[in-house]
């Protein structure tokens, strides 16, 4: 499938490839998490079953996060032209998710500890700007198409 | 059986999953041992659950709505879903038996019935995800 594309279309697929970027990062640092905010300790006095779960979740949610990414890559143009009704559908699936963990990440995560550094604003913002561009591609660009 | 079917109660079984990943604390009776974790580790803990269960809530809904599309590879999005679904549920299959200690289940006939049950319903939707995206291959 190929789209031809104006100004605004390319910095549609633009923001999409830099939302796809943003979320392999974010993969990176979900899998350096334990580190990042010293939980190893902590972990290590968890039982095992406790343990074995926790590592088992973090591997899935990267994998959940990178599949979304490499599906961004993929098919940027489509998304962005809404070429196929599963590609609005996937937009807006990815919305909700990022827009549920900016929530998460403002409300409750670290709920107690923020501000503890400047990671908690970084998160909550890259979080929210991830929502906001699958949020534009599965509802706000159509009506200007 | 068609795999539209197929497609369909893989989808059920992925919002049932879901919905027990948030009830599992209580079905395995952590409570006391997150309560013991440090506050910022029994966050994660949570948020991750939740998340798991957030995923598993889209794979199920977009199956349930796009199972026709999906079964027909009716498309290259499509076939690219299906794909990445497929290879999440390979990985958990292989970690389900891999990485999870035998203690947790060895000797305890319940837990080595919900372990082969996890163990099938993980393989099963690999499967039928891994179906629908090379099915114009095979």
């Amino acid at each position: 499938m190929h789209y031809e594309m104006n100004n605004a279309g390319s910095s549609k697929v633009a923001l999409l490839r830099a939302a796809a970027v943003a979320q392999i990062a974010m993969v990176a640092v979900n899998l350096s998490l334990v580190r990042v905010l010293g939980l190893h300790d902590g972990l290590t006095r968890l039982p095992a079953a406790v343990r074995e779960l926790f590592w088992v979740h973090v591997l899935c949610i990267s994998l959940m996060v990178l599949t979304l990414s490499v599906l961004t890559l993929r098919f940027d143009r489509e998304i962005a032209n809404q070429a196929h009704a599963l590609c609005r559908w996937l937009a807006g699936a990815a919305a909700l998710f990022w827009l549920f963990r900016g929530w998460l990440q403002f409300f409750y995560s670290l709920s107690s500890q923020w501000p503890i550094d400047r990671l908690h604003w970084f998160f909550t913002a890259v979080d929210g700007c991830l929502a906001l561009v699958y949020g534009l591609a599965a509802w706000g660009w159509a009506e200007r198409n | 059986m068609t795999l539209s079917s197929l497609l369909r109660i893989a989808a059920a079984a992925q919002l049932a999953i879901a919905l027990v990943n948030l009830l599992l604390v209580r079905l395995l009776e952590w409570k006391a041992d997150l309560d013991r974790m440090p506050l910022l580790l029994r966050e994660v803990f949570h948020v991750h659950c939740w998340f798991i269960s957030i995923t598993l809530g889209i794979f199920g809904v977009t199956t349930l709505r796009f199972a026709d599309a999906m079964a027909a590879s009716s498309n290259e999005v499509c076939r690219w879903l299906t794909g990445g679904i497929g290879l999440f549920w390979a990985i958990r299959t292989v970690l389900q038996v891999t990485y999870y200690s035998s203690c947790h289940w060895h000797g305890r006939p319940v837990r080595t019935a919900m372990h082969v049950a996890l163990l099938a319903t993980y393989g099963g939707l690999a499967l039928v995800y891994s179906l629908s995206a090379f099915r114009n291959a095979l």
